[in-house]
């Protein structure tokens, strides 16, 4: 077990040696090995990973990325999406920065401080599961969990280049990660690889070895359709280019409208917005000085919405996710940009939207909030851009058809149309 | 929404309406942190505006 062990020390060398540049990691756990020692390997054996901080670990404390629950008990379980993978044989590493209480599309944190973006640390590395993205992107850990709201996964995976999969709203236990807006909450992983992203789905689902996850296709017959309309508006032209690479790979550059898209969005703000302060209403009133004063601010003006506002959302919400599962019942993969732009620098965290300048913290999940209330799988892949910063494309399915996201996802990377975490990594190396 | 809020709001009225909903759930706010919660307000005026163009 020396190799392995080795293994072990030369995760944790990385973690010390690049954390106080990236500020992935709020804490690290050593573990004795990836696994390998298993007699019969299984699915995850000589991995490592690392989880959000809103994910509960056995003898740990679960913040959420807040200062207010640093002190909580830490906790007697693992949460069951945790214990699924730790059954799996991965080596566990550590619990990653987000923005407090996921609130937020940037991973900047008044308390534990900003995430960089492993590509250029004088960026963002978006958010909320910025630390899970940076870490995997940054090629210290093999995957790490984030969770999904309104785009927390999508978000950062596009800005750091890696892939990142929302899954079917509901298809996951939850039990054990701290919840925000529980409509739309989802947990998934980060992996700079899609052949990893189909072993850690499959134990995130409960199968094992033999699963049809596991199963790649080469069978270029899948039915897409980039999105027009909302998710042109606003978008950077390589955003754009990328989708339509994308689609012209299926042999489908025709665009179709989710014409509920901007009413989906605005209806998933004002949720969230309500849901949140509703969530924190108690601890707002004793004990707001102790939140990070952006997401304060906007739990508050979240509590003060009234119910009679918020039925109407949730009825435009609903109307919105018939529109999209119709278009999903007539195409197997709908096309959209993840970002509207590439990683924005931390000290101008303001990106520019059809000429208006507007927050980042606030806006990055443009194009990804307004497929939230369908509860449908979601992939963001990184586009194939040799010297550039990363960019991300969101591949769209019906829900519970995981299967087809992976296997696009597989005939992309084959094609060169996307590329892997790690020919990023590469490339960085050789830019530097 | 049942009284058709959004045709008959004007965003003053929507921030206003909101920040006296603060008395009703108890959660006590000084003058610095209104004018912060009402600049809020403002911005999700925005999407109000949005979801009142949509039939429910």
């Amino acid at each position: 077990m020396v190799v392995a062990n080795n293994r072990v020390n030369q995760i944790m060398e990385a973690i010390e040696a690049t954390n106080d540049a990236l500020n992935c990691f709020l804490s690290t756990s050593q573990p004795l090995s990836l696994g390998q020692e298993n007699t019969q390997p299984s699915l995850l054996s000589g991995v490592s990973f690392g989880v959000k901080d809103l994910f509960d670990v056995k003898g740990e404390v679960t913040r959420a990325g807040s200062k207010m629950l640093s002190n909580d008990v830490p906790k007697d379980s693992d949460a069951l999406l945790v214990a699924r993978l730790k059954a799996a044989g991965p080596g566990y590493f550590g619990r990653l920065n987000m923005d407090e209480f996921a609130y937020g599309f940037a991973t900047v944190n008044s308390h534990y401080g900003t995430t960089s973006n492993p590509h250029d640390i004088e960026r963002l590395a978006g958010g909320s599961s910025g630390g899970s993205a940076a870490a995997v992107a940054a090629g210290i850990l093999d995957f790490a969990l984030g969770s999904d709201t309104n785009g927390s996964i999508r978000v950062p995976a596009s800005l750091c280049g890696v892939f990142g999969l929302r899954p079917t709203h509901g298809a996951w236990p939850m039990d054990g990660v701290f919840p925000f807006v529980e409509q739309f909450d989802t947990a998934g992983p980060f992996t700079r690889s899609i052949e990893l992203m189909r072993r850690v789905y499959t134990v995130m689902s409960g199968e094992s070895v033999g699963s049809h996850y596991l199963e790649k296709t080469s069978d270029k017959n899948i039915k897409v359709a980039p999105l027009g309309g909302w998710f042109r508006r606003g978008c950077s032209p390589d955003g754009l280019s990328g989708v339509d690479a994308i689609a012209a790979f299926f042999g489908n550059e025709k665009r179709v409208e989710y014409r509920a898209a901007e009413a989906a969005r605005s209806a998933a703000f004002l949720i969230t917005a309500y849901e949140g302060g509703k969530l924190h209403l108690d601890r707002l009133r004793t004990s707001a000085h102790l939140y990070d004063p952006e997401v304060k601010d906007r739990l508050i003006a979240g509590a003060l919405l009234s119910e009679e506002l918020i039925s109407h959302a949730n009825a435009v919400a609903s109307k919105a996710a018939r529109n999209l599962h119709l278009l999903l019942d007539e195409f197997d993969i709908l096309i959209a940009p993840a970002t509207p732009t590439v990683a924005p620098k931390i000290t101008d965290s303001f990106i520019e939207i059809e000429g208006q300048k507007v927050s980042a913290r606030a806006n990055l999940g443009l194009y990804t909030q307004p497929l939230g209330p369908a509860g449908v799988p979601v992939l963001t892949v990184p586009l194939k851009r040799p010297g550039k910063l990363p960019l991300g494309v969101q591949l769209i399915a019906g829900r519970g058809k995981e299967a087809i996201l992976f296997d696009a996802a597989d005939l992309l990377v084959e094609a060169g149309v996307i590329g892997s975490g790690d020919d990023l990594i590469a490339e960085n190396k050789e830019l530097s | 929404m049942a009284s058709n809020e959004k045709n008959t709001f004007t965003e003053e009225a929507f921030v206003s309406a909101a920040l006296k909903r603060s008395t009703s759930i108890h959660l006590e706010m000084d003058d610095a942190t209104k004018v912060k919660i009402s600049k809020i307000l403002e911005q999700l005026f925005v999407h109000v505006a949005n979801i009142g163009d949509e039939e429910s």
